[in-house]
């Protein structure tokens, strides 16, 4: 689950496209969620949040 | 929010290269300006609501005793916010790039960005009641 963390941080880091930038940190963040949905009742609360915010921040 | 905005630079400038991207915030305040806040908003910082839902899960984190799992996502956000703070500044500073129209040919088709922004403020500044009856719903559901 945090694998999809790992490989989006590094992949930002040698991003050269900025679409591809935003893409990778929507991985990244996906990969948040799914750890916060690992840590019991309070995580899956602030990964149902994250979830929300992070869709808000992509589409319009 | 963020998609539109990268697809309005992309009409702009023709190319989606960061390199070849400069001067935004020069030539497109307006654009420039959502995007450099778009931007800061996903790397998790205050007060939107994304910085308030990552702080959440870290503390969720912390209470359930997983300190060195939560302590690797740090770094690695750490990581993310440095890269993409990198790539901003060189898309919104530097020479404006050759041959693109200056000035924003019309600001109101962001118009439709408005509510995604409104929320993702709101949501940084208070939760409503209503979205946190829902949510505790959901991890009912979940943890059921």
């Amino acid at each position: 689950m945090s694998l999809s963390i790992v490989i989006a941080a590094f992949s930002l880091v040698i991003q050269r496209n900025y679409k591809r930038m935003l893409a990778y940190s929507s991985i990244e963040h996906t990969g948040l969620i799914c750890v916060g949905l690992a840590l019991g009742p309070l995580g899956t609360f602030a990964a149902m949040l994250h979830l929300l915010n992070h869709t808000r921040w992509r589409s319009r | 929010m963020m998609f539109f905005l990268a697809g309005r630079v992309l009409h702009r400038y023709g190319t989606t290269e960061i390199s070849r991207v400069s001067g935004l915030l020069q030539d497109h305040a307006v654009d420039g300006g959502l995007f450099a806040a778009g931007v800061l908003a996903v790397v998790g910082l205050p007060p939107f609501g994304l910085f308030i839902s990552e702080f959440a899960l870290f503390r969720a984190g912390f209470a359930a005793g997983r300190p060195w799992l939560m302590g690797l996502v740090l770094a690695l956000l750490a990581v993310a916010f440095v890269s993409m703070i990198g790539h901003l500044n060189r898309m919104l500073y530097g020479a404006p790039t050759a041959g693109v129209t200056v000035g924003e040919g019309s600001a109101w088709p962001l118009i439709r960005s408005a509510p995604a922004c409104v929320a993702l403020v709101v949501l940084g500044l208070t939760l409503p009641a209503p979205l946190q009856a829902l949510l505790t719903r959901i991890v009912e559901i979940v943890e059921r």
